[in-house]
């Protein structure tokens, strides 16, 4: 479902990504050459996953493009950190992570349809809440309410198929760390799954009872 | 050892705990052959943790459901992803030039992928940049040069039009018409600004605070600044027709067109309709009307020359309440108007293109224009809401509105403010007015105001809730309720149909003085389904909701309850399949704009405020080609009003 497919349409070689697989070195300083073919070959590869984790996280797909591509800018950057026998795909999603958590813990934002005065970047407001609770499913009602690092690692797992390993990689911390984490993010959702279906359950008894007084009224 | 001050579960919550970590570390990976054996003979005595472990087997699927909804990045994401590691790398050249007088290492040329995406980039932008044979718009005419697109601009090729009325240099307004041929994800750092493709340079007495371009694309109507002696005009003014091409024409010089009224056949004023002799700007003759005309009358003679290139006035000294718009296809236009003096409240009126002047078709002072459903007008009325019911339920003094708009208030707010000494909310009743046969259908559903459907008859904007009196003593504005949208349940769909104008005759009642609230109970329900969707919750003074000719954009504006004239602007996309609200995508999160909006195939035009980021006003455009969405405008000016 992810890793293929070419950016907007344009041809993309992978001859960099190849020599960045697994357990293929990256030898020697930042090199301009070898940072924008690796940068464009990893593009090609994993941006359909890198933007769709993104926009799972941030909820906003402008903010998901643009943090997209700040991923792949400090790819491009940083990519001679990226160690021997380390796995790119894990260490992209470890930048993309802390670019979403950077962004989310700067701006707090996780916006749906605040139509007044909540421009981008300003903070969750009532109504933001309002209409979360309004216009998305329960399930990412409850995704929007646990930790986000405990919705990272959900997310990980279950939607990017990361392993115990990359996903610790990927979340910076250790493998165990990485499962207690998932651990404690199954239970998170599951509570929040089942306080979403409580609340939606009751918003719409309220909303059953008024319709059918108005019906009343208006006869 | 024991821990004092430490909590600690026993034996029982401990293996619950080890239970449910070791079923959740299953899902990620195989856990060890002892643990799993441990679980599962926990399991095997353990209901509690069996029904997490399926509670967390549904969630999981649950979860892994969205894979079949992957979101798709926008396409030029790699060119914008290119061009920011060049500017980065540029960022860091310079200091490396700066390191190198230090010692720094050099770096070397860019690599042959980056830049070859970079070169398509640029020639994208490139080509969408190639001049168009516009002239370069903007008071002064002189400060397009420095316009130019930015190093980042990538170019979403668009195929729209626009029109608008600015001042110009000279004092004089100019109807401006341009094609957006391209626009740029970033709107500061993107585009060249809009060009003209025609500009027709309009004689009017008074300002404007409003301009429609007629659906027929040969006329607009210009709604006058209010003043406090003579009130506004509407003026109605022939321009060139312009759609939306690529390959534009060239520009013409600033000047008239000839007018020519369409020649339908209608009630013709005392000067020739088709006549096209420009005359000195439209002066209204028609003093104002102070009590409009009931029912189906014709009013007096024009106020102006039909045939004069100044254009002429439909109506003159009234305060226009709300919007004016054409009808969908641009043979009829409709608005609500009051009294200059205050005198009373709104009534509808209609104006026949090619007719002399606007004729008002209500005459209790009470109802509001709406909107065009196809060819009828959806307009609504306000029902006095009396007093409460009392504690037993009687139903005496009822706050239920009739179904059909009469022309005898039985309450006036303006009037009668002390009869009813306990806050009284007042409910809007909508209704389907056909302009030619006058008849009328009421929607079903109670206190839905201001309703907005789009042209596919799917959805409907309004606000779902009472109206309180606004102090002036004619007027009301928002009480208790909420902006909603809801599917749009058209009874008639397999009759007449929206935008038809043959309203089923057992559901209709002509709207003349005295008419009752009668309507035919046996006729199917045309209106808003009746389970809305809270657009906000927020408290909000006044609204604008408008569709695109798809039905699938829908923009909203909030009025600022602190300036009358400025709002959020926000572009809302709707599934084409469900109507459901795409939280996925969210072009335009919500931007300062002026009141008068425009919204029309592939693209939304906007005025925003002057003071923005210390610049002055701009027509500015989000246009879209799919999910693809990207901005333009114009440069900088004083006074803009964009055509709806």
């Amino acid at each position: 479902m992810y890793g293929s497919g070419e950016p907007g349409g344009f041809a993309i070689t992978t001859r960099a990504l190849e020599g960045h697989a697994p357990g293929v070195a990256v030898t020697g300083a930042w090199n301009r050459e070898s940072a924008g073919a690796f940068v464009e070959a990893l593009f090609a590869k994993h941006h359909h996953e890198i933007y769709a984790y993104l926009v799972r996280m941030v909820r906003d797909s402008e903010l998901a493009a643009d943090l997209t591509q700040d991923a792949f800018v400090k790819a491009y950057k940083a990519y001679d950190t990226l160690e021997k026998g380390e796995n790119a795909r894990a260490w992209l999603y470890q930048i993309a992570h802390r670019v979403a958590l950077d962004d989310i813990r700067r701006k707090k934002i996780i916006r749906f349809f605040p139509l007044v005065g909540d421009g981008k970047g300003s903070s969750p407001s009532a109504e933001r809440l309002v209409m979360d609770v309004r216009l998305s499913g329960p399930l990412e009602r409850a995704m929007a309410r646990i930790p986000e690092r405990q919705r990272a690692a959900l997310l990980l797992a279950e939607l990017h198929d990361l392993t115990g390993l990359e996903l610790a990689e990927a979340l910076g911390v250790s493998h165990v760390a990485a499962r207690a984490l998932l651990t404690r993010a199954r239970e998170s959702l599951r509570q929040a799954l089942a306080a979403e279906r409580s609340a939606e359950a009751a918003t719409e008894a309220e909303r059953d009872a008024t319709y059918a007084q108005g019906r009343g009224r208006g006869g | 050892m024991t821990l004092p001050f430490r909590r600690r579960h026993n034996d029982a919550e401990a293996s619950h705990d080890r239970a449910r970590s070791l079923i959740a570390a299953g899902f990620l990976e195989p856990i060890e052959p002892t643990d799993a054996t441990w679980l599962e003979s926990h399991l095997a005595g353990c209901l509690e943790c069996r029904t997490d472990a399926a509670a967390y087997e549904a969630d999981r699927q649950l979860l892994r459901a969205l894979r079949d909804r992957p979101p798709e990045p926008p396409r030029d994401l790699w060119a914008r992803t290119a061009a920011e590691v060049e500017r980065s790398h540029g960022r860091r050249d310079r200091a490396a030039r700066r390191g190198r007088a230090v010692g720094g290492p050099r770096i070397g040329r860019i690599p042959l992928g980056v830049a070859s995406g970079l070169l398509v980039v640029l020639v994208v932008v490139g080509a969408a940049l190639v001049p168009k044979g516009g002239l370069p718009v903007g008071p002064g005419g002189t400060d397009t040069a420095k316009d130019s697109p930015g190093s980042g601009a990538t170019a979403i090729a668009v195929d729209s039009d626009v029109a608008w009325i600015q001042l110009s240099p000279d004092g004089s307004y100019e109807f401006i018409q341009a094609n957006v041929n391209e626009v740029c994800v970033d709107v500061r750092d993107g585009c060249a600004p809009l060009n003209s493709r025609t500009a027709t340079r309009l004689n009017l007495d008074q300002a404007p605070q409003a301009v429609l371009l007629s659906p027929t694309r040969n006329q607009i109507a210009v709604v006058t600044n209010s003043t406090a002696s003579s009130g506004a005009d509407i003026v109605v003014v022939a321009v060139p027709a312009v759609t939306p091409t690529a390959t534009p024409s060239p520009v013409p010089t600033l000047s008239f067109a000839p007018q020519s009224p369409p020649a339908t056949p209608r009630p013709t004023p005392t000067t020739g309709a088709g006549s096209p002799t420009p005359t000195p700007s439209g002066t209204p003759t028609a003093p104002p009307t102070t009590e409009p005309t009931v029912g189906p009358s014709e009013s007096t003679g024009p106020s102006g020359s039909p045939g004069s290139n100044s254009g002429y006035a439909i109506v003159t000294g009234v305060i226009i309440v709300g919007d004016a718009a054409y009808s969908a296809h641009g043979d009829w236009l409709a608005f609500s108007a009051r009294p200059a003096d205050g005198t009373s409240g709104p009534d509808l009126y209609t104006w026949h293109v090619g007719d002399g002047v606007a004729t008002a078709v209500t005459s209790d002072h009470r109802t509001f224009f709406a909107g065009w459903l196809g060819n009828r007008i959806l307009a609504n009325r306000v029902e006095p809401g009396v007093v409460e019911p009392d504690a037993s339920g009687d139903p005496t003094g009822s706050t239920e509105p009739t179904a059909t708009p009469t022309a005898t208030p039985t309450v006036d707010p303006a009037t009668s403010p002390g009869e009813s000494p306990a806050p009284v909310e007042d409910h809007p009743v909508a209704f389907i007015l056909d302009p030619t046969s006058r008849l009328v259908v009421p929607l079903s559903g109670t206190d839905v105001w201001h309703p907005t459907v789009d042209p596919k008859a799917k959805s409907v904007v309004y606000w779902s809730g009472t109206l309180v009196p606004d102090g002036t003593g004619t007027g009301w504005k928002l009480g208790t309720g909420h902006l909603v949208i809801d599917r749009w349940l058209d009874g008639e769909a397999q009759g007449t149909g929206p935008g038809k104008s043959t309203p089923g005759a057992t559901a209709t009642t002509e709207v003349t003085a005295g008419s009752d609230s009668s309507a035919a109970p046996d006729v199917p329900p045309i209106g808003p389904a009746g389970n809305p969707v809270a657009l906000t919750d927020k408290p909000i003074a006044e609204f604008d909701a408008w569709f695109d000719p798809s039905g699938t954009r829908l923009a909203v504006w909030i009025n600022d309850p602190a300036d009358a004239t400025v709002g959020t602007l926000r572009l809302v996309v709707l599934d084409p399949g469900t109507r459901q609200i795409d939280a996925s995508a969210d072009p335009l999160p919500g931007v300062a704009a002026l009141r008068g909006v425009s919204i029309n195939d592939g693209r939304l035009a906007w005025v925003t405020p002057p003071g923005q980021d210390g610049q002055g006003s701009h027509v500015q455009v989000l246009a879209w080609q799919g999910r693809e969405f990207g901005q333009v405008r114009t440069i900088q000016g004083d006074r803009f009003f964009v055509a709806r």
